[in-house]
């Protein structure tokens, strides 16, 4: 039942926040704000979360396909396969549910307690289209814009870590990621990026947006925003699957 | 004017106060007061719809702003000025950005105009030249003033004090009753101060609304407060006396 | 110079697209900076080929598939994109194979003679190849199927076996032991005819004993190997013999039977109605052998009638 309201409370969010995108000029600024804060300053953490995954399934894959008639092109198909179509989104959502979810759930949070949304609403602010909304909004464009950059390291990564662990070259990695690309893996990949990114920040935005307690309710409200963020991103991983495969 | 008509809110089974019922003349100053916890920011809140209350109605110029669409309700807010308890300053704009924020976005002034404007209302609250300093490097008292200044740059209509004196020494309690007298003697504002100063109460209220009792306990003006004779309206004001005495 | 805000976001998106669309390309396998040359292909089937399977001339990596699409007429229409230089005779042969144990496939192209090279848009012909596998399963059905296919064959044979033993071979049977029964008969008639030739034989073969006499005298190393011979030609005589012993025993049984009137020969030799109709039939005999040759035209005048017609 509470949780039934959770829902009710939370959609109600998102159609005020919906409703208000022709205010372009109430968040214009924040979402630049937002943009550089959820695309560019996550860059680099995505990157290096793309290398490391990339050459460890590469060196992982390596080791359990030891096997002679194999190929080892199907090393690089394999690690490009799993980077586009599930790691590079799952992986850096996972990682940015840490680092965007809870910037956002702190900052709505601590907002919230210190009345700072009661005094944008005061001035005639519509804090929903003003916080929400292009938070939101920049989760929906760099998130795609991460997986890029989450699989293309990824992939070089696994590329480098196959050349120096001389499990397979780069010729051979290359020849069998080419071999078993699909361009429907990629648009899933995409559309991975663009729900977890929506999840992410919407769920983050909610919690915070609604914290009360002060300090001890925007530590809950982080916490709840990071561990609800990642479970609904597997959630979503799954249905998405579920519904696409 | 705002007409408070059978006001009545509880936070889930708990009732805060029931058919609260009074009325706020324009250009008066209006102290609520009452012990901790005990409804009066809460109540001061539905004035501007910032909470929504179970049943009654707020009735400002004739509208009841609960019932009033979310565009125009926020036209409505913009006549108010807000002094939150906090100071509610946005804490990522530094002093000057902070005062110049409801300009930006709510009025059609230059660049130079919004400077000069937000260097008149430094001057006003006494802070001139701090515009470039964060909220966080900010005093209690500051950050109070810096907000009083941000709450009149629209010059607004009714002007609510949540608290004002809070946690501030007596000294800066006093810098800042002043300011609140100045306010309205020099923009003919509509105060409604929250507080349980009853030392500042005297000094800037016209009127005095009570919550005590989980309703509108008593309400009428300084004059009429000093003859009251009700044990418990005097139990709260001779608390404070004392308070201030020892 | 100080980056603003907007600038980080434009260049944050900007690098993100432009690193997705090359590394799409990148891995699509579609050639970025050069062009490339579109040849088709016709195949039955294109099962396992998916558009960016390798093509290879001689071995050799010239380009991938681009497209797949079914064209009118139960066949499949391939468009293969190869590097620019590559250059193929127009009566090459484009062949869909498997290639690796988890049977990939892919076209090899197969040089043809023709002076003339493939142009953009060209088209060549397709051979479809089963893959290892493929040919491994169609072995598989052709043996199970052949399998089968003689078990019905040994199940009817044995059908067959069974209604044959059950109802025609009693009949067969019995005709066998009458046709033996005939045979014996007649032996039995021959050894009957034949006494008075057999007696002048044995004094013929005293005669030549006697002439063997004189000869072996003169030639006894020879009839020294004659006697040999004749030895060995004895003991299959006492084989012989042995036989004829049996065989006797069983005419003697045989006769027994016709003395006692039991048979066919039995009833015969013991009817006398028959023996006078045969005696009746042989005068008759005598009588148209008579009259053929006093008057040989009365019957011949038949025989011409035939020759005329």
């Amino acid at each position: 039942m509470e949780a039934l309201e959770q829902f009710g409370k939370y959609s109600l969010l998102l159609y005020r926040s919906l409703r208000s995108l022709y205010e372009v000029d109430t968040y214009r600024k924040n979402l630049i704000n937002e943009l550089l804060k959820i695309g560019y300053e996550s860059v680099p953490i995505v990157l290096l979360t793309g290398v490391f995954t990339g050459a460890v399934m590469t060196i992982q894959t390596a080791y359990q396909l030891d096997i002679a008639f194999i190929p080892v092109s199907i090393i690089g198909a394999i690690t490009s396969e799993s980077l586009l179509m599930e790691l590079a989104a799952v992986i850096t959502s996972l990682v940015l549910a840490g680092k965007v979810g809870a910037r956002i759930a702190t900052e709505l949070g601590t907002m919230r307690v210190s009345e700072q949304i009661d005094a944008l609403e005061s001035m005639g602010f519509n804090s929903v289209s003003f916080l929400v909304l292009p938070r939101v909004l920049a989760g929906l464009i760099m998130f795609p814009m991460l997986y890029i950059f989450a699989s293309v390291s990824g992939i070089l990564g696994g590329l480098v870590a196959g050349y120096f662990s001389g499990a397979v070259s780069p010729a051979e990695f290359m020849s069998g990621a080419r071999e078993f690309f699909f361009p429907w893996d990629v648009t899933f990949g995409i559309l991975k990026a663009f729900v977890f990114g929506f999840v992410i920040t919407s769920v983050s935005c909610f919690k915070g947006y609604y914290a009360s307690g002060g300090a001890e309710g925007v530590g809950n409200s982080t916490t709840q925003a990071t561990v609800l963020s990642c479970i609904y991103v597997l959630l979503a991983d799954f249905v998405l699957a579920a519904v696409f495969l | 004017m705002i007409e408070i008509r059978n006001l009545t809110k509880s936070f889930g089974s708990n009732l805060v106060w029931k058919d609260v019922s009074f009325n706020i003349e324009d250009g008066e100053t209006v102290a609520i007061i009452g012990r901790s916890g005990c409804g009066k920011s809460v109540l001061v809140k539905h004035f501007n719809a910032l909470m929504y209350p179970d049943s009654g109605e707020v009735i400002i110029d004739g509208n009841n702003v609960f019932e009033l669409e979310y565009v125009d309700l926020r036209k409505m807010r913009q006549r108010f000025g807000v002094l939150f308890q906090g100071s509610a300053l946005f804490d990522s704009l530094n002093t000057f950005e902070n005062i110049a924020f409801p300009l930006r976005y709510f009025s059609d002034f230059d660049e130079n105009e919004i400077k000069k404007k937000v260097e008149d209302a430094l001057d006003m609250v006494n802070l001139t030249g701090t515009g470039d300093q964060s909220p966080a490097e900010l005093s209690g008292g500051m950050r109070r003033r810096v907000a009083l200044a941000r709450a009149t740059i629209l010059q607004p209509d009714f002007l609510i004090y949540d608290e004002p004196t809070s946690g501030l020494d007596p000294q800066t309690s006093e810098e800042i009753n002043q300011l609140i007298i100045s306010m309205a003697d020099n923009l003919n504002i509509t105060s409604i101060v929250v507080t349980h100063d009853i030392h500042s109460v005297l000094k800037i209220a016209d009127r005095i609304a009570y919550l005590e009792e989980q309703s509108l306990y008593w309400h009428g003006t300084v004059e009429e407060l000093r003859k009251s004779e009700d044990r418990i309206l005097m139990d709260f004001i001779t608390a404070s006396e004392y308070q201030i005495r020892s | 110079m100080k980056i603003s805000n907007e600038l980080k976001v434009a260049l944050t998106i900007l690098v993100a697209l432009v690193a997705g669309f090359f590394g799409y390309r990148l891995m699509g396998d579609m050639p970025m900076f050069r062009q490339s040359k579109i040849i088709h292909a016709h195949f039955v089937q294109a099962d396992g080929l998916t558009p960016g399977s390798y093509i290879f001339v001689s071995g050799v990596r010239v380009g991938s598939v681009k497209s797949m699409q079914l064209s009118n007429g139960d066949s499949v229409k391939v468009s293969m994109s190869l590097d620019l230089d590559t250059h193929i005779p127009k009566d090459s042969e484009a062949h869909l194979q498997s290639s690796g144990l988890l049977d990939e496939k892919a076209i090899v192209i197969i040089r043809g003679n023709s002076q003339q090279d493939v142009e953009h848009n060209d088209e060549i012909k397709g051979i479809y190849e089963g893959g290892m596998m493929e040919t491994l399963k169609q072995e598989g059905e052709q043996l199970s199927e052949d399998v089968s296919e003689s078990f019905e064959k040994l199940n009817t044979l044995l059908e067959e076996l069974n209604t044959m033993v059950d109802e025609e071979a009693q009949g067969k049977i019995d005709t066998t032991l009458t046709n033996l029964q005939t045979s014996t008969d007649e032996m039995a008639t021959l050894f009957r005819n034949k006494r008075s030739d057999l007696e002048l034989s044995i004094t013929h073969a005293q005669q030549f004993l006697a002439n063997m006499d004189t000869v072996s005298t003169r030639n006894k190393s020879r009839i020294d190997s004659v006697l040999t011979g004749l030895d060995r030609s004895l003991t299959e005589l006492e084989v012989l013999s042995h036989e004829l012993t049996q065989t006797n025993r069983e005419l003697r049984e045989v006769l027994v039977k016709i003395n006692n009137g039991e048979g066919s020969l039995g009833k015969l030799v013991n009817d006398p109605g028959l023996y006078d109709n045969l005696e009746s039939l042989s005068g008759e005999m005598d009588l148209l052998i008579k009259n053929i040759n006093e008057d040989p035209g009365k019957y011949l005048k038949h025989m011409r009638l035939i020759e005329v017609f």
